[in-house]
């Protein structure tokens, strides 16, 4: 039977002692293998008792009683019992001394493992969803320039995805323009510096490019410059970060999830695989310091907050617009929430905690000092691992500079608006497309078209057509040249008005330049009243000029001929008192008064207008002007003409012989000169005259064209539908040209008489 | 032989003193009186004076028309110009018009007798301030200087003629000379009216001529 037993027993033994030989095997190193190989040993000494006892069975002998003697065999029968009984206990006092010493260093470390990786992953998980929220952009760099990592910001303001551009080098993203300066600031960031803002061109993926204001701040592992941090912010347009805050929320939701796998897998490798473990760790520390270096750099001012309102992170931009420092406000109830808008805020953070995004809402928060400000919000809320909400994030612009321009601009524009409305003249707006822009109510007067009849049309419609092409043209100039003849300077022109009428106008040109393009300004004054107060001028000049030439002739007619006949008849009344045949000497006397009489009457009719105008023509009498010019005035005058051997129309021959006689006289009374060129020419439809000296000459523009008698003179060369040319300048002489038209209708007959 | 002359004066006083004084001349004929240019040119046609006394400045048809005429009408009859005027325009005028004599009426009365015999006999006349020698010289000074169409330029005209002969389009000289198109076109047209110059070819021609095209063109 005893052997029956003994031989099932065997196959026990043998497991205990390969079982306790292979722990002790694997556990050597450690305490537990010390235990477990005398456990080993002890059941090995087990074994070979049960050997024994086989042995024993099937001899039908005691072996140790036959070797040792009955007591001796006995004896150590108990020894091999006792010695394995020894090894047994030794390797349980072994392994039992050791075990839950080793075992509780393992499960500490294991459960500061896990809670620092969930410090961490709270940390990043507010980290994240900051930048995932924010409107910026947010990257990083590696010191050769390439892109390590964006946030979603980067895709809805570029169109591109960051896959496209994650590890590809920056500069292609960058307007050539631009990019000395961002390769300068680049330097400067990695030579571990903090330049200040800069602003940037951005390519996007359609080709245009949007304008970024941007901050760079190094990334330090152990004091060495590891990488670069940048926050971009697109000061092109604002987004809709509704859509980006709602997306960051799910993306990160997934990595809440992700991550929790990720650690939970972590914690199950942990006792096993450490250096995995510490290499995620440092992954996280990483991401932790990055979104830390954002949270502070961000120029928004960036708050977190528990749902009761209780503030747990303010970062330093927070600081800087409102005035309250980070020990101030940490772990006390928001601050900066006025009292008129403390009712918006609790409905506000109600919505927040119902899991609602908020953004590009304006109110006004409240500084330190208690003064306002305008702020632009955006808050969402800041999910927990079990999607329940832990607190909210808010996210300040401070939008007061803003305000102030656009409050600024609208009163700018109100101040215009009230201006342009109020003059009587026209004042016009256009763009570089040449379209209407603004209208003010002297336009209206003036052109008659309503404000909503001309806004966006082109301003030819103002113009007669001969002038749309040249004006076309001017736009297109300025468009491609940025060239401008008109700006800056008044010009006289004819407008048409709506009832299809031209009038005269005046027009001032101004320019300027914005973002969207070129603008233009035009005064426009109507001359129409003007020119016919200078056409009632040049009548009253006339006028005068005629009343002068009376008062000339009649002193003439008292002083002179007056005199010489009162002289006369004493004369002749002496002779009559004289006695009969003694008279002789006074006829004689009467007779040399006559002479005289009848030679002044002559010159005054001469003057009056010669008598060889009509008799001989234009070149006598010019001839005969000359010789008298010369005889009264010393005035030499070289005459040089061509085809005047005939006759004009007597309209045009008086007109021709005054002009040439005004300017004569003007010569001798203002040029100082003795000396004057007269030219004369015709051909067929014209008659052309000059009247030219090389004196002390004038200022055209600000000496009135009424004085100089140049009003008659121009009259009668309008009056014929010629041209007049008055060409002067001081100390260059002056130059009077004129044409007469050979054809011509008469317009003014008064004009003839003279 | 007797002399015929026909008297024309506008006034009738003139008329009668120059009656007096001629008739004084027993060689002298009055044959008749006008007192205004057409009779003149009638009476001249049908008397056939030997000489025509006549007033410069008459009513109707001037003096000088009345000379022209009766010079065509009556070749035979010689006139004598009475006038106030002693200007040579009339004086050149009147004796190339075919007057034979130039009276003025400021004249001694005796100068007027000389005058008649004088061409009747077939010689010409002047009263003593006027002479051939004068009359010369106002015909020469009548043709004058010649014209050089260029200076009768303005200018304007002189720039837009210097930038046409540089080859720009009138477009092109208006943004030059911040001016319309429009007016340069009117500078244009003008100048080559004065200069004669009818196409732009001519023009070119011109602006070579007078050396305005610059040297390196």
């Amino acid at each position: 039977m005893s052997t029956w037993f003994a031989v099932l027993e065997m196959p026990f033994l043998l497991v205990a002692i390969i079982y306790g030989l292979l722990i002790a095997r694997t556990v050597r190193s450690s305490l537990i293998g010390r235990g477990m190989t005398f456990i080993a040993l002890g059941s090995l000494v087990m074994a070979i008792g049960h050997i024994l006892m086989i042995v024993n069975g099937l001899a039908k002998e005691q072996i140790l009683s036959v070797i040792l003697g009955d007591v001796g065999g006995a004896w150590a029968w108990l020894a091999a019992l006792c010695t394995s009984w020894l090894f047994y206990g030794l390797g349980f006092i072994e392994v039992y001394k050791v075990l839950p010493e080793k075992e509780t260093e393992l499960l500490q470390a294991t459960r500061s493992r896990e809670r620092a990786l969930k410090a961490l992953r709270d940390s990043e998980e507010l980290y994240r969803s900051l930048v995932d929220s924010v409107r910026d952009v947010i990257y990083t760099l590696s010191p050769d320039g390439t892109i390590t990592s964006l946030n979603p910001a980067f895709e809805s303001y570029t169109g591109w995805s960051c896959s496209e551009w994650i590890a590809q080098p920056f500069a292609p993203l960058v307007h050539p323009e631009d990019l000395p300066l961002a390769l300068e600031r680049f330097q400067r960031v990695m030579a571990g510096q903090n330049p200040p803002l800069f602003t940037l061109r951005i390519r996007e993926r359609s080709g245009n490019y949007r304008v970024g204001e941007f901050i760079q701040t190094p990334q330090l592992r152990n004091g060495r410059v590891v990488g670069i941090l940048g926050v971009g912010r697109d000061v092109t347009e604002r987004i809709k970060a509704e859509e980006a805050l709602r997306k960051a929320h799910d993306e990160l939701e997934l990595r809440v999830q992700e991550r929790t796998i990720a650690l939970s897998k972590a914690n199950e490798e942990s006792k096993a695989r450490t250096e995995a473990l510490e290499a995620s760790e440092e992954a996280l520390r990483e991401t932790n310091e990055t979104l830390r270096a954002l949270f502070h750099a961000s120029p928004l001012a960036i708050i977190a907050m528990y749902p009761m309102g209780i503030v747990t992170m303010w970062n330093r931009a927070a600081e800087r617009i409102f005035g309250w420092g980070k020990q101030e406000v940490l772990g006390r109830p928001n601050p900066i929430v006025p009292e008129a808008k403390q009712e918006e805020f609790h409905a506000l953070r109600e919505r927040v905690l119902c899991g609602e995004s908020v953004t590009l809402m304006e109110t006004q928060r409240q500084k330190k000092d208690g003064s306002l400000i305008e702020v632009s919000i955006a808050t969402a809320p800041i999910y927990g691992a079990n999607d329940e909400i832990r607190g909210i994030i808010v996210v300040y612009d401070d939008i007061t500079e803003r305000k102030r321009a656009e409050e600024a601009l609208r009163e700018s524009e109100e101040r215009f608006r009230s201006l342009t409305h109020s003059t009587n003249d026209a004042v016009i707006v256009g763009d570089h497309h040449g379209r209407m822009l603004s209208w003010n109510q002297g336009a209206q007067i003036m052109f008659g078209y309503t404000e909503a009849e001309v806004l966006n049309q082109p301003l030819t419609l103002l113009m007669p057509t001969r002038y749309h092409e040249p004006h076309q043209r001017a736009i297109a100039r300025v468009n491609q040249t940025g060239e401008t003849k008109l700006v800056g300077r008044t010009i006289e022109l004819e407008g048409l008005r709506k009832d299809g009428t031209e009038f005269p106008l005046e027009l001032s040109l101004a320019k300027w330049d914005t973002r969207a393009g070129a603008f233009f300004g035009g005064i426009i004054r109507d001359l129409t009243e003007r020119k016919r107060d200078e056409q009632a001028r040049a009548r009253l000049a006339a006028m005068v000029f005629e009343e002068r030439e009376r008062r000339h002739i009649a002193r003439d007619l008292h002083d002179q001929i007056g005199q010489m006949l009162k002289a006369l008849k004493l004369t002749l009344e002496m002779a009559e008192r004289r006695p009969e045949g003694a008279f002789g000497v006074n006829l004689e006397e009467a007779q040399q008064l006559v002479d005289s009489l009848m030679k002044r009457v002559q010159d005054m009719s001469l003057d009056l207008r010669p008598p060889m105008l009509d008799d001989l023509g234009l070149l006598p009498a010019l001839l005969w002007l000359f010789q008298r010019c010369a005889a009264q005035t010393n005035v030499q005058v070289t005459f040089e003409h061509t085809d005047l051997g005939r006759r004009f129309a007597s309209e045009v021959e008086t007109a021709a012989y005054r002009i040439v006689q005004e300017a004569l006289t003007n010569v001798a009374l203002h040029a100082g000169v003795k000396q004057a060129t007269v030219r004369m020419w015709a051909n067929g439809s014209m008659l052309g005259m000059q009247i030219e000296d090389r004196g002390i000459g004038f200022d055209v523009r600000s000496t009135p064209v009424t004085t100089l008698g140049l009003t008659g003179m121009r009259e009668r060369v309008h009056a014929l539908g010629g041209e007049l040319t008055l060409e002067s300048s001081p100390g260059r002489g002056t130059r009077v040209t004129a044409e007469l038209p050979l054809t011509a209708p008469i317009e003014h007959a008064s004009l003839m008489r003279a | 032989m007797s002399t015929s002359i026909l008297l024309a004066d506008d006034h009738h006083l003139v008329r009668q003193g120059l009656r007096v004084l001629l008739a004084a001349e027993p060689d002298f004929h009055l044959v008749g009186e006008a007192a205004d240019a057409r009779e003149v040119v009638d009476l001249a046609e049908r008397l056939r004076p030997d000489v025509l006394v006549l007033d410069l400045l008459m009513p109707g048809i001037n003096g000088l028309s009345a000379l022209r005429q009766v010079v065509k009408c009556a070749p035979k009859t010689r006139v004598i110009m009475l006038s106030m005027c002693s200007s040579e325009a009339y004086v050149s005028e009147a004796l190339q018009e075919g007057a034979a004599g130039y009276v003025l009426k400021s004249s001694r009365a005796d100068e007027l007798i000389l005058a008649v015999r004088e061409v009747a006999a077939g010689r010409s006349f002047l009263s003593p301030p006027l002479s051939e020698k004068i009359v010369e010289g106002y015909l020469k000074s009548r043709n004058g200087a010649v014209l050089d169409p260029y200076d009768t330029l303005t200018t304007r005209e002189r720039e837009v003629l210097y930038l046409v002969a540089g080859g720009l389009s009138n477009a092109e000289i208006a943004d030059k000379l911040f001016v319309s198109p429009r007016t340069v076109e009117t500078h244009r047209a003008n100048l080559m009216r004065k200069l004669n110059l009818h196409n732009h070819a001519e023009l070119i021609r011109y602006a070579i001529r007078r050396g305005i095209l610059p040297a390196e063109e």
